[in-house]
Protein backbone atom coordinates (compact mmCIF):
# COMPACT_ATOMS: atom_id res chain seq x y z
CA UNK A 1 0.00 0.00 0.00
CA UNK A 2 0.77 3.59 -0.59
CA UNK A 3 1.35 6.52 1.76
CA UNK A 4 -2.62 7.56 2.29
CA UNK A 5 -3.29 10.82 -0.02
CA UNK A 6 -3.04 13.62 2.35
CA UNK A 7 -3.56 16.62 -0.52
CA UNK A 8 -6.92 17.94 -1.15
CA UNK A 9 -7.81 19.02 -4.76
CA UNK A 10 -5.98 15.02 -5.58
CA UNK A 11 -9.04 13.56 -6.95
CA UNK A 12 -8.87 9.57 -6.26
CA UNK A 13 -11.66 7.43 -7.35
CA UNK A 14 -14.65 7.03 -5.48
CA UNK A 15 -14.47 3.25 -4.13
CA UNK A 16 -17.12 0.99 -5.74
CA UNK A 17 -17.15 -1.04 -3.02
CA UNK A 18 -18.29 2.25 -0.90
CA UNK A 19 -20.63 2.78 -3.33
CA UNK A 20 -22.19 -0.68 -3.21
CA UNK A 21 -22.15 -0.69 0.94
CA UNK A 22 -24.14 2.64 1.23
CA UNK A 23 -26.44 1.24 -1.68
CA UNK A 24 -27.31 -1.54 0.14
CA UNK A 25 -27.39 0.34 3.65
CA UNK A 26 -29.86 2.78 1.90
CA UNK A 27 -31.97 0.80 0.90
CA UNK A 28 -34.08 0.25 4.53
CA UNK A 29 -34.41 4.48 4.77
CA UNK A 30 -35.04 4.00 0.96
CA UNK A 31 -38.34 1.97 1.78
CA UNK A 32 -39.07 4.90 4.21
CA UNK A 33 -38.72 7.39 1.83
CA UNK A 34 -41.06 5.96 -0.45
CA UNK A 35 -43.59 6.60 1.76
CA UNK A 36 -42.79 10.04 2.57
CA UNK A 37 -42.75 10.59 -1.50
CA UNK A 38 -46.28 8.98 -1.55
CA UNK A 39 -47.45 11.11 0.57
CA UNK A 40 -45.82 14.69 -0.72
CA UNK A 41 -46.73 13.09 -4.30
CA UNK A 42 -50.64 12.80 -2.97
CA UNK A 43 -50.21 16.36 -1.42
CA UNK A 44 -49.05 17.69 -4.16
CA UNK A 45 -52.14 15.97 -6.68
CA UNK A 46 -54.36 17.63 -3.78
CA UNK A 47 -52.86 21.15 -4.92
CA UNK A 48 -53.54 20.59 -8.03
CA UNK A 49 -49.63 20.67 -9.13
CA UNK A 50 -50.44 18.65 -11.91
CA UNK A 51 -47.59 15.45 -12.90
CA UNK A 52 -44.59 17.44 -14.36
CA UNK A 53 -44.04 19.69 -11.25
CA UNK A 54 -43.85 17.42 -8.53
CA UNK A 55 -41.69 14.76 -10.39
CA UNK A 56 -39.09 17.58 -11.30
CA UNK A 57 -39.08 19.03 -7.72
CA UNK A 58 -38.19 15.69 -6.04
CA UNK A 59 -35.97 14.79 -8.83
CA UNK A 60 -34.25 18.04 -8.63
CA UNK A 61 -34.88 19.33 -4.62
CA UNK A 62 -34.98 15.73 -2.98
CA UNK A 63 -35.42 17.40 -0.21
CA UNK A 64 -39.27 16.01 1.89
CA UNK A 65 -39.21 19.02 4.20
CA UNK A 66 -38.61 21.62 2.05
CA UNK A 67 -41.01 20.35 -0.94
CA UNK A 68 -43.55 19.78 1.90
CA UNK A 69 -42.91 23.00 3.27
CA UNK A 70 -43.46 25.24 -0.26
CA UNK A 71 -46.26 23.05 -0.73
CA UNK A 72 -48.14 24.21 2.36
CA UNK A 73 -47.12 27.25 2.32
CA UNK A 74 -47.04 28.16 -1.58
CA UNK A 75 -50.52 29.93 -0.68
CA UNK A 76 -48.50 32.46 1.71
CA UNK A 77 -47.20 34.04 -1.50
CA UNK A 78 -43.78 33.48 -3.63
CA UNK A 79 -40.75 34.78 -0.99
CA UNK A 80 -42.74 33.47 2.17
CA UNK A 81 -43.06 30.30 0.68
CA UNK A 82 -39.85 30.12 -0.65
CA UNK A 83 -38.45 31.25 2.48
CA UNK A 84 -39.86 28.69 4.54
CA UNK A 85 -38.90 26.08 2.49
CA UNK A 86 -35.39 27.01 2.42
CA UNK A 87 -35.12 28.10 6.57
CA UNK A 88 -36.32 24.47 6.60
CA UNK A 89 -33.40 23.47 5.11
CA UNK A 90 -30.36 25.43 7.20
CA UNK A 91 -29.19 22.53 9.03
CA UNK A 92 -27.72 21.13 5.56
CA UNK A 93 -25.55 24.10 5.67
CA UNK A 94 -24.16 22.90 9.14
CA UNK A 95 -23.69 19.67 7.91
CA UNK A 96 -22.00 20.15 4.64
CA UNK A 97 -19.75 22.08 6.49
CA UNK A 98 -19.06 19.44 8.65
CA UNK A 99 -18.73 17.37 5.47
CA UNK A 100 -16.17 19.12 3.79
CA UNK A 101 -13.20 17.66 5.06
CA UNK A 102 -13.87 14.47 4.11
CA UNK A 103 -14.95 15.44 0.84
CA UNK A 104 -12.11 15.24 -1.98
CA UNK A 105 -11.46 17.12 -5.26
CA UNK A 106 -11.70 20.52 -6.50
CA UNK A 107 -14.33 23.10 -4.58
CA UNK A 108 -16.88 21.89 -7.35
CA UNK A 109 -16.40 18.14 -7.24
CA UNK A 110 -16.53 18.56 -3.66
CA UNK A 111 -20.04 20.83 -3.63
CA UNK A 112 -20.95 18.00 -6.61
CA UNK A 113 -20.32 15.24 -3.83
CA UNK A 114 -22.05 16.85 -1.56
CA UNK A 115 -25.47 17.32 -3.45
CA UNK A 116 -25.82 13.65 -1.92
CA UNK A 117 -26.76 15.10 1.36
CA UNK A 118 -29.74 13.85 3.08
CA UNK A 119 -30.17 13.15 6.68
CA UNK A 120 -29.75 9.67 6.63
CA UNK A 121 -27.07 9.10 4.39
CA UNK A 122 -25.19 11.74 6.44
CA UNK A 123 -25.85 9.40 9.65
CA UNK A 124 -24.96 6.34 7.53
CA UNK A 125 -21.62 8.08 5.92
CA UNK A 126 -20.35 8.48 9.50
CA UNK A 127 -17.38 6.36 10.66
CA UNK A 128 -16.71 8.50 13.55
CA UNK A 129 -14.21 11.47 14.85
CA UNK A 130 -16.26 13.48 12.39
CA UNK A 131 -14.87 11.63 9.64
CA UNK A 132 -17.64 10.35 6.84
CA UNK A 133 -17.10 7.89 3.45
CA UNK A 134 -17.83 9.92 1.22
CA UNK A 135 -18.56 6.80 -0.87
CA UNK A 136 -21.12 5.54 1.07
CA UNK A 137 -22.91 9.12 1.52
CA UNK A 138 -23.36 8.97 -2.21
CA UNK A 139 -24.28 5.21 -2.77
CA UNK A 140 -26.50 5.54 0.32
CA UNK A 141 -28.65 8.31 -1.72
CA UNK A 142 -28.90 6.02 -4.97
CA UNK A 143 -31.73 4.18 -3.41
CA UNK A 144 -33.20 7.14 -1.11
CA UNK A 145 -33.50 9.15 -4.57
CA UNK A 146 -34.86 6.67 -6.52
CA UNK A 147 -37.62 5.95 -3.53
CA UNK A 148 -38.46 9.74 -3.16
CA UNK A 149 -39.29 9.92 -7.22
CA UNK A 150 -41.13 6.95 -7.62
CA UNK A 151 -42.55 7.32 -4.45
CA UNK A 152 -43.62 10.79 -5.58
CA UNK A 153 -45.01 9.24 -9.00
CA UNK A 154 -46.91 6.27 -6.67
CA UNK A 155 -48.54 9.26 -4.69
CA UNK A 156 -49.65 11.54 -7.51
CA UNK A 157 -51.26 8.30 -9.04
CA UNK A 158 -53.23 6.63 -5.66
CA UNK A 159 -53.06 9.35 -4.07
CA UNK A 160 -53.46 7.99 -0.98
CA UNK A 161 -55.21 9.58 1.95
CA UNK A 162 -53.43 10.64 5.08
CA UNK A 163 -55.84 8.11 7.26
CA UNK A 164 -54.61 4.95 5.17
CA UNK A 165 -51.14 6.39 5.97
CA UNK A 166 -51.96 6.73 9.49
CA UNK A 167 -54.08 3.24 9.90
CA UNK A 168 -51.17 1.10 8.24
CA UNK A 169 -48.40 2.98 10.72
CA UNK A 170 -46.74 3.87 7.37
CA UNK A 171 -45.80 7.37 8.54
CA UNK A 172 -43.89 5.77 12.04
CA UNK A 173 -41.35 4.20 9.20
CA UNK A 174 -39.08 7.55 8.88
CA UNK A 175 -39.23 8.42 12.33
CA UNK A 176 -37.91 4.99 13.51
CA UNK A 177 -35.33 4.92 11.15
CA UNK A 178 -33.77 8.13 12.72
CA UNK A 179 -34.46 6.31 16.18
CA UNK A 180 -32.53 3.47 15.07
CA UNK A 181 -29.61 5.79 13.62
CA UNK A 182 -29.41 7.88 16.60
CA UNK A 183 -29.17 4.71 18.81
CA UNK A 184 -26.34 3.73 16.27
CA UNK A 185 -24.61 7.08 16.91
CA UNK A 186 -24.67 6.82 20.68
CA UNK A 187 -23.23 3.81 20.93
CA UNK A 188 -19.96 5.17 19.39
CA UNK A 189 -19.19 7.43 22.43
CA UNK A 190 -20.02 8.72 25.75
CA UNK A 191 -20.02 12.22 24.01
CA UNK A 192 -22.35 10.88 21.11
CA UNK A 193 -24.56 9.71 23.60
CA UNK A 194 -24.53 13.39 25.03
CA UNK A 195 -25.20 15.10 21.93
CA UNK A 196 -28.26 12.90 21.43
CA UNK A 197 -29.68 13.43 25.00
CA UNK A 198 -28.77 17.17 24.66
CA UNK A 199 -30.02 17.34 21.07
CA UNK A 200 -33.25 15.61 21.93
CA UNK A 201 -33.59 18.14 24.82
CA UNK A 202 -33.35 21.00 22.97
CA UNK A 203 -35.59 20.15 20.19
CA UNK A 204 -38.32 19.34 23.09
CA UNK A 205 -37.61 23.10 24.46
CA UNK A 206 -37.57 24.78 21.14
CA UNK A 207 -40.73 22.96 20.07
CA UNK A 208 -43.00 24.85 22.67
CA UNK A 209 -41.90 28.41 20.79
CA UNK A 210 -40.38 27.33 17.48
CA UNK A 211 -41.64 25.68 14.67
CA UNK A 212 -40.06 22.10 14.13
CA UNK A 213 -37.39 23.17 11.45
CA UNK A 214 -36.23 26.05 13.79
CA UNK A 215 -36.37 23.12 16.57
CA UNK A 216 -33.92 21.22 14.35
CA UNK A 217 -31.64 23.98 13.90
CA UNK A 218 -31.64 24.33 17.89
CA UNK A 219 -31.12 20.24 17.96
CA UNK A 220 -27.87 20.64 15.92
CA UNK A 221 -26.67 22.54 19.15
CA UNK A 222 -26.62 19.54 20.95
CA UNK A 223 -22.98 18.89 19.20
CA UNK A 224 -21.61 21.64 20.84
CA UNK A 225 -21.20 19.35 24.53
CA UNK A 226 -17.96 18.33 21.86
CA UNK A 227 -16.70 21.82 23.33
CA UNK A 228 -17.05 20.77 27.10
CA UNK A 229 -16.63 17.32 27.37
CA UNK A 230 -13.72 15.06 26.75
CA UNK A 231 -13.47 13.61 23.70
CA UNK A 232 -13.16 9.42 24.11
CA UNK A 233 -14.52 8.26 20.63
CA UNK A 234 -13.84 4.13 20.61
CA UNK A 235 -12.48 4.42 16.79
CA UNK A 236 -9.87 2.11 17.77
CA UNK B 1 -57.61 19.81 -12.48
CA UNK B 2 -55.91 22.99 -13.50
CA UNK B 3 -52.24 22.84 -12.91
CA UNK B 4 -51.54 25.30 -10.39
CA UNK B 5 -47.81 24.51 -9.93
CA UNK B 6 -45.97 27.34 -8.28
CA UNK B 7 -43.01 26.77 -10.81
CA UNK B 8 -40.72 30.41 -10.01
CA UNK B 9 -40.83 28.86 -6.08
CA UNK B 10 -40.24 25.32 -7.57
CA UNK B 11 -37.23 26.54 -9.05
CA UNK B 12 -35.66 28.82 -6.32
CA UNK B 13 -35.86 26.33 -3.58
CA UNK B 14 -33.95 23.99 -6.06
CA UNK B 15 -31.34 26.06 -6.58
CA UNK B 16 -31.54 26.95 -2.99
CA UNK B 17 -31.21 23.40 -1.57
CA UNK B 18 -28.27 22.54 -3.99
CA UNK B 19 -26.29 26.10 -2.51
CA UNK B 20 -26.82 24.97 0.93
CA UNK B 21 -25.49 21.61 0.20
CA UNK B 22 -22.95 22.68 -1.49
CA UNK B 23 -21.93 25.01 1.91
CA UNK B 24 -19.20 23.57 3.06
CA UNK B 25 -16.97 23.24 0.22
CA UNK B 26 -17.47 26.35 -1.60
CA UNK B 27 -17.39 28.45 1.79
CA UNK B 28 -14.22 27.01 3.22
CA UNK B 29 -12.53 25.56 0.42
CA UNK B 30 -9.79 23.67 1.12
CA UNK B 31 -9.22 24.72 4.38
CA UNK B 32 -9.35 22.12 7.34
CA UNK B 33 -12.29 22.21 10.45
CA UNK B 34 -10.11 23.20 13.71
CA UNK B 35 -9.68 19.92 15.92
CA UNK B 36 -12.43 20.87 18.08
CA UNK B 37 -14.98 22.17 15.28
CA UNK B 38 -13.99 19.00 13.65
CA UNK B 39 -14.87 16.82 17.22
CA UNK B 40 -18.61 19.03 17.13
CA UNK B 41 -18.81 17.71 13.68
CA UNK B 42 -18.69 13.91 14.89
CA UNK B 43 -21.47 14.60 17.24
CA UNK B 44 -24.12 16.38 14.75
CA UNK B 45 -25.56 13.17 13.46
CA UNK B 46 -26.26 12.48 16.93
CA UNK B 47 -27.61 15.49 18.00
CA UNK B 48 -29.88 15.83 14.73
CA UNK B 49 -31.18 12.57 14.59
CA UNK B 50 -32.14 12.48 18.42
CA UNK B 51 -33.86 15.90 17.32
CA UNK B 52 -35.79 14.61 14.45
CA UNK B 53 -37.20 11.74 16.56
CA UNK B 54 -38.48 14.35 19.03
CA UNK B 55 -39.69 16.72 16.69
CA UNK B 56 -41.42 13.74 14.76
CA UNK B 57 -43.49 12.52 18.26
CA UNK B 58 -43.55 16.46 19.25
CA UNK B 59 -45.25 18.17 16.71
CA UNK B 60 -47.87 15.87 17.40
CA UNK B 61 -48.98 17.96 20.85
CA UNK B 62 -49.37 15.39 24.04
CA UNK B 63 -52.49 13.58 22.70
CA UNK B 64 -53.03 10.11 22.24
CA UNK B 65 -51.41 10.04 18.96
CA UNK B 66 -48.15 11.29 20.22
CA UNK B 67 -48.75 8.39 23.14
CA UNK B 68 -48.75 5.98 20.14
CA UNK B 69 -46.17 6.84 18.33
CA UNK B 70 -43.89 6.94 21.71
CA UNK B 71 -45.02 3.26 22.25
CA UNK B 72 -44.24 1.99 18.36
CA UNK B 73 -40.77 3.81 18.74
CA UNK B 74 -40.00 2.40 22.11
CA UNK B 75 -40.57 -0.45 21.70
CA UNK B 76 -38.56 -0.59 18.13
CA UNK B 77 -35.75 1.53 20.02
CA UNK B 78 -35.72 -1.75 22.92
CA UNK B 79 -35.93 -4.64 20.24
CA UNK B 80 -32.93 -2.43 18.37
CA UNK B 81 -30.82 -2.31 21.48
CA UNK B 82 -31.52 -6.05 21.73
CA UNK B 83 -29.80 -6.90 18.26
CA UNK B 84 -33.12 -7.22 16.28
CA UNK B 85 -31.98 -6.25 12.65
CA UNK B 86 -32.72 -2.40 11.34
CA UNK B 87 -35.42 -3.47 9.38
CA UNK B 88 -37.26 -5.46 11.78
CA UNK B 89 -37.07 -2.41 14.00
CA UNK B 90 -38.96 -0.45 11.48
CA UNK B 91 -41.66 -3.11 10.68
CA UNK B 92 -42.20 -3.65 14.62
CA UNK B 93 -42.16 0.15 15.72
CA UNK B 94 -45.42 0.24 12.07
CA UNK B 95 -47.00 -2.21 13.40
CA UNK B 96 -47.13 -0.95 17.47
CA UNK B 97 -48.25 2.18 16.68
CA UNK B 98 -50.93 1.07 14.45
CA UNK B 99 -52.07 -1.43 16.61
CA UNK B 100 -51.94 1.52 19.62
CA UNK B 101 -53.67 4.01 17.29
CA UNK B 102 -56.81 1.07 16.74
CA UNK B 103 -56.89 0.50 20.65
CA UNK B 104 -56.61 4.03 21.38
CA UNK B 105 -59.71 4.91 18.75
CA UNK B 106 -56.86 7.35 16.94
CA UNK B 107 -56.78 5.05 13.55
CA UNK B 108 -58.24 5.96 10.46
Amino acid sequence: MTAPTEGRGRPEPLGRAGIVDGIRRGIGPAAATAVFGAGFGAMAATAGWGTAAPVTFSALAFSGTAQSMLLVSSAAGLVPAVAAAVLVNVRHVVMSIALNDSLRGSRWVRALHAQALVDPSFALAHRGNGQFDRAVLIGASIPQWVAWVVGTVVGLLVAPGPDVIRAYGLDVALPAFFLLLAIDEARRSRPAVAAALTGAALAAAALTVLPASAALLVALAGALVGLVLRHEEDGS
Amino acid sequence: MTTSAPWPGIAITIVAIAGMKAAGPLLLGARRLPRRLLVVAGLAAAALLAGLVVVAVGTHGPSRDAAALVGGLGVAGVAYLLRVPMVVAVAVAMLVTALLRWWLGVGA
